[in-house]
């Protein structure tokens, strides 16, 4: 699992261009929850991963946040990387139009279209081109 | 023709202001650096390569570091150990077949969690996107190659001992 939030990150990042204007994370916590935290977890992964991963966070932009999200990311705030840190921004909501101004939507709405079976298919083929761009740009970049 | 006689001009004011060094693939600003930002990446490239503890990295990624770290050798250095670090425990070999598996497997124990990921290539902006409600700590822990152990087929296809 630790590997596969890892190559999420790799992913992004096929060119200096990518990797210098940064990473946009959406986090949706419509049914976030005690449950969905461990500290095991969380620490063993920033200690192993992804307090060395080279990215800058361009911003990071949090869904339907509740009472237990903000009192979870005011915890983590102090241990987070400065550059994710300065790129929090709470209690965002999805709007595409006025009569769209609804709690209700969620990104997953956006994202699993048509079904999160064809969009995880999409995905798994989006991954694999962006590291073959990334390995191309490896091969042939000199300083 | 004439979008393509601008990007040549801009290319050429950017070289004569010393502001960007092109790579040898051409008008592909994409992978082109800065004459600051390739200074750092030569220094951090020095730097581990005369380090002994530390393996070698390809020219990308000491510009990829360099660029994160702006000009802080110690702070690049200290990532570059971790991500070594990582890289041998988990035997990463950035190959399109282990991430497709590690990938693949991620989405498969924590349904929803994933929701995207993606380059806009045209403003080469970079996307994740994430149900944290979906994820699930304990199920996480348990496919972990430290914490189980790995069917031998899915270890060889992707170059895992």
């Amino acid at each position: 699992m630790i590997c596969g939030g890892y190559y999420a990150k790799f992913c992004t990042q096929p060119t200096l261009a990518a990797v210098r204007n940064g990473l946009l994370e959406l986090c949706d916590f419509k049914i976030f929850d005690w449950d969905n935290l461990s500290s095991e977890t969380s620490n063993r992964w920033y200690a192993e991963c992804f307090s060395g991963y080279p990215v800058l966070y361009k911003n990071l932009l949090a869904y339907h946040t509740g009472s237990v999200a903000n009192m979870i990311m005011a915890m983590a705030k102090p241990l987070m990387e400065p550059s994710m840190r300065a790129s929090i921004l709470m209690g965002c909501q999805i709007i595409e139009n006025e009569e769209s101004r609804t709690p209700f939507r969620r990104l997953k709405d956006f994202y699993f279209q048509p079904n999160a079976q064809v969009a995880y298919l999409n995905l798994l083929e989006r991954a694999k081109v962006l590291i073959a761009m990334r390995q191309h740009n490896e091969e042939s970049f000199r300083l | 023709m004439a979008a393509a006689a601008r990007l040549v001009e801009a290319a050429v004011a950017a070289q004569q202001a010393n502001l960007l060094q092109p790579d040898k693939v051409g008008l592909d600003t994409t992978m082109w650096i800065t004459a600051v930002e390739r200074a750092w990446a030569l220094e951090v490239k020095h730097a581990v390569e005369s380090n002994k503890e530390l393996e070698p990295l390809s020219d990308m990624w000491y510009a990829h570091h360099a660029i994160i770290a702006q000009g802080n050798l110690d702070e690049a250095l200290r990532r570059i150990q971790i991500m070594q670090t990582f890289r041998q425990e988990y035997k990463i070999n950035h190959s399109v077949e282990q991430a497709h598996h590690y990938l693949s497997e991620l989405i498969e124990q924590q349904p929803g969690f994933l929701l995207n990921l993606d380059v806009d290539l045209e403003q080469q902006i970079s996307v994740n996107a994430f149900d944290v409600g979906c994820f699930n700590p304990t199920k996480a822990l348990q496919t972990d190659p430290k914490n189980a152990g790995r069917r031998a087929a899915d270890c060889k296809a992707i170059g895992v001992s």
